[in-house]
């Protein structure tokens, strides 16, 4: 069964409020996490096929929480956001295993086609 | 060969004919003293005979005399006796007389007593008869005297009365006054004379003459005796030797007289003169050819004196003083040779001026200069040369010079100066040497070809120059550069630490940041909104509006981040053509909506270009955008692209976007391609002309602008076709 849940971390709950919006309009199922441990805690509990990681996040950034969930979770596909995207970042999160890249301000309509089809996988 | 020895085969070659000449000489007197000697023999035997004659015939009268007797005529033998007896005495050579009657009966024999038996008749009854017969004296052949028993001979004469012979008186004679007869006449020591009777046999013979009395003559000498009165020749004698003899026949006795000598004695006369001769000719050669030698000599000395001069001037030793030169050609030749010295050595110390002058130059020269042969193999340093690089001028040859060079220096350099060497090229490199003290030197190295007067390459010149000075002058300034760089950057570290600078790109970056977070969630939700809005409704037209505006605020953002920092350039092959294209149809809404008509023209073979399409994209659609907002009220926009040739012939690619816009003013045209330079309001930062010429830039091409208030403007790109990669690629500027 196609499983449809995908889980968003990112500091800025206004943007949390609004992908989850997007994506559950889309047919996902939608987990939100302001930080890393929340985000560590809901993986716990179940398995997500998509996951949407903002990079910049303090105490512990997305790519450590990346490096982190891949770890525990290698079925969950993540796409990673950023405001300021840099060679630099790119690379360290398709390094860290990373599906996607992409910049905000968020295209919705590929957002929610990449994720669309990352769940497929 | 020596001269010497020339000479002497000159002389012999020359005395061979006068030697042969004098052996023929020789031979000729030889054989002329020869028949001399054989014809003196032949007349002392002839002589000989002819005295024998006389004797014989005067015996002969003698008893012819005594025939004469009238005893004997009137036949009184008995009383003849005494008379016979008293001529006997006065004739000494008579050893008996005989008196015999015409049969042959002896009748009276002085041998015997008168009365008593006279002994038989020992003379030949053949003489005896023809005396007899012919009534003529005759002279009888050799016989053994029964009275004496000695060999005698006998003269016969007859006795006539009234013109017929009563008797024959005999007068008989012994060899010994024959012998004594032959003797008289002395001929040549070793010479023997012979008398032969009528049959060969032996009467006398001078040396030995006791055993060949009596004996006949060889039979073949005999009936040579015989044929001819006279005769000389040769032969061999029982012994073997050869003999030389003449003979003469009596004409009386038909007696022979012979001399002969063996031909050695002969030879041995002749030998004195013959030596004579043979002495003096050999004397005369001798004397020839040590003439010959002492000359040869003596010109061999001079030419020797000569080949000296001449070595001297190979080794330049001074020439042996010449031995007083008596041949004139030698004496030509050594003042020749005289001159040819003196030229030599004025021409060398021409040459050893001239070296002396290089040498003076190359020394002092305040450059190090090196020579080396064809295959660049050094054969000459000056002293500088060697002061700079640490090694002996004898160190340096061959190849020993790539020592001086430093070893980080050296393979780079070896390398360098073979290839100039094997394609014939001028060198110059930079490198260092690093002498044995171990003082290190920065040196500017060039070499030329050397050419000979045929314009052949015959080895290199070069000189190395001492750029230290330059060289630590350069690296100090490097240093000094790096020093204030960093001192830059510590103070703008430190005014960053001190907050009160802080770089641009940190703010742009965290502004964006700031900015694009909120931004995305407005945008974000309106959107949400306008999907669910009917565009009927009252808030369609705010949701469109805000959701526009939004955009243009990201818009702007984005700009600022470009600016700020820049892509790096991602270069590739690009096709202009289709780039052109592709803009165009980015933008064909917008001139559709401003009813501008857009035309391209491109050159069919304008070469593909190296750039990152997309920032050239991103310029291109800039310049439209701007032209579009030129337009308002329509009008035309042409993009061209065309290709090109820089002032110094490099291919470039030309586009130019052309519109018939309202122009930028003479007062603005300086500006527009300044930061945040924004002719109008609401239009953006004015950051778009001034990010595309960055990107223009740093494709290494540039971008100009023409324009006239009213009438319109050019934007011109020009891009080399041959930009390469490297250079463009990762070029992030600080911005200005």
């Amino acid at each position: 069964m196609m499983n449809k849940s995908v889980l968003i971390v990112d500091d800025e709950e206004n943007l949390l409020v609004l992908l989850d919006r997007i994506l559950t309009k889309d047919g996902f199922e939608v987990k939100t996490a302001t930080n890393a441990y929340q985000a560590l805690n809901l993986l716990e509990q179940e398995d997500f096929s998509v996951a949407i990681l903002d990079i910049k996040m303090f105490p512990i950034d997305g790519i450590a929480l990346l490096a982190e969930l891949r770890k525990r979770s290698p079925s969950t596909q993540v796409i990673m956001i950023t405001a300021y995207p840099t060679p630099d970042s790119r690379s360290q999160c398709i390094k860290n295993g990373a599906a996607m890249f992409l910049t905000k301000p968020l295209d919705l309509n590929e957002l929610k086609s990449v994720a669309h089809n990352l769940a497929l996988t | 060969m020596k001269i010497r020895t020339h000479l002497f085969f000159l002389v012999f070659g020359m005395f061979l004919p006068f030697l042969i000449f004098a052996v023929a000489l020789t031979a000729m007197f030889w054989r002329a003293e020869r028949s001399a000697v054989e014809q003196e023999f032949q007349e002392r035997v002839r002589a000989i005979a002819f005295a024998l004659d006389r004797e014989l015939g005067g015996q002969i009268r003698l008893l012819q005399h005594l025939a004469q007797s009238e005893l004997l005529r009137s036949k009184r033998i008995g009383e003849f006796y005494e008379e016979a007896v008293r001529a006997r005495a006065a004739h000494t050579l008579w050893s008996t007389v005989i008196v015999a009657d015409p049969s042959g009966r002896p009748l009276l024999n002085l041998h015997s007593a008168p009365g008593a038996k006279v002994p038989t008749m020992p003379v030949d009854s053949a003489t005896f008869q023809r005396v007899v017969n012919s009534g003529a004296p005759a002279v009888s052949s050799l016989f053994k005297d029964p009275g004496t028993d000695k060999y005698s001979s006998a003269i016969l004469v007859p006795v006539k009365s009234d013109a017929s012979v009563i008797y024959v008186l005999v007068a008989v004679i012994e060899n010994s006054p024959w012998l004594e007869f032959l003797a008289s006449y002395p001929g040549p020591r070793d010479a023997t004379t012979t008398l032969f009777d009528q049959n060969g046999a032996i009467i006398a013979r001078t040396i030995n003459n006791d055993s060949p009395v009596g004996q006949r003559a060889v039979p073949g000498l005999f009936t040579k005796l015989q044929q001819v009165a006279e005769a000389a020749y040769r032969s061999v004698e029982p012994r073997g030797q050869q003999y030389f003899s003449a003979r003469s026949r009596s004409q009386i006795s038909a007696w022979t007289v012979a001399s002969g000598t063996s031909r050695n004695a002969i030879a041995l006369s002749l030998w004195g003169p013959t030596l004579a001769v043979a002495v003096g000719a050999v004397a005369a050669l001798i004397l020839a050819i040590t003439l010959a030698c002492l000359s040869g000599k003596r010109i061999a000395r001079s030419v020797s004196g000569l080949a000296g001069v001449a070595r001297g001037f190979t080794t330049g030793q001074p020439a042996p003083p010449m031995p007083a030169p008596n041949v004139t050609e030698i004496n030509e030749t050594a003042s020749a040779f005289t001159e040819l010295r003196k030229q030599l050595q004025a021409s060398e110390r021409e040459l050893r001026e001239s070296e002396e002058k290089f040498r003076t130059l190359t020394t002092h020269a305040p450059v190090g200069i090196f020579l080396t042969d064809l295959k660049g193999d050094y054969y000459f340093v000056n002293r500088n040369w060697c002061a700079v690089s640490g090694l002996t001028a004898q160190e340096a040859k061959d190849i020993g010079w790539q020592r001086a060079l430093h070893p980080e220096d050296r393979e780079r350099v070896v390398a360098e100066w073979r290839a100039a060497v094997q394609q014939g090229l001028p060198f110059s490199s930079e490198f260092r040497f690093l002498q044995p003290n171990g003082t290190i030197t920065w040196l500017q190295g060039s070499a030329a070809e050397l050419r000979n007067s045929h314009d052949s390459v015959v080895g290199y010149i070069g000189t190395i120059s001492n750029i230290t000075g330059l060289k630590q002058a350069e690296e100090a300034m490097r240093f000094s550069e790096e020093k204030l760089r960093r001192q830059a950057q510590e103070l703008e570290q430190q005014l960053i630490a001190s907050g009160r600078l802080v770089s641009l790109g940190e703010v742009t970056a965290s502004m964006a940041h700031e900015f694009n977070n909120p931004l995305g969630i407005v945008m974000g939700f309106a959107q949400d909104m306008l999907s669910e809005t009917d565009p009927s409704s009252q808030h369609y037209q705010s949701l469109k509006i805000i959701d526009e505006e939004t955009r243009r605020c990201q818009k702007i953002i984005q700009e600022l981040l470009e600016f700020a920092r820049p892509r790096s350039t991602d270069l590739g092959l690009t096709d202009v053509k289709q780039m052109i294209e592709k803009t165009l149809n980015l933008v064909s809404n917008h001139l559709y909506k401003q009813k501008i008509e857009a035309t391209s023209t491109v050159d069919s073979n304008l070469p593909q270009i190296y750039a990152d399409v997309q920032q050239l994209e991103q310029v291109l659609v800039n310049l439209y955008l701007n032209a579009v907002d030129a337009m308002p009220i329509g009008g035309s926009l042409k993009v061209e692209a065309k290709q090109d040739k820089t002032a110094s012939g490099k291919p470039t690619v030309v586009i130019s976007v052309v519109d018939t816009g309202f122009g930028i003013d003479d007062r603005d045209l300086p500006k527009i391609f300044l930061p945040f330079f924004s002719a109008r309001k609401r239009k953006g930062l004015g950051l778009g002309l001034p990010i595309c010429e960055r990107i223009i830039k740093n494709h290494g091409g540039r971008i100009e602008v023409e324009s006239r208030s009213g009438k319109g403007t050019t934007f011109r790109i020009f891009l080399p076709v041959d930009h390469q990669p490297e250079s463009g690629a990762g070029a992030e500027t600080k911005p200005a």
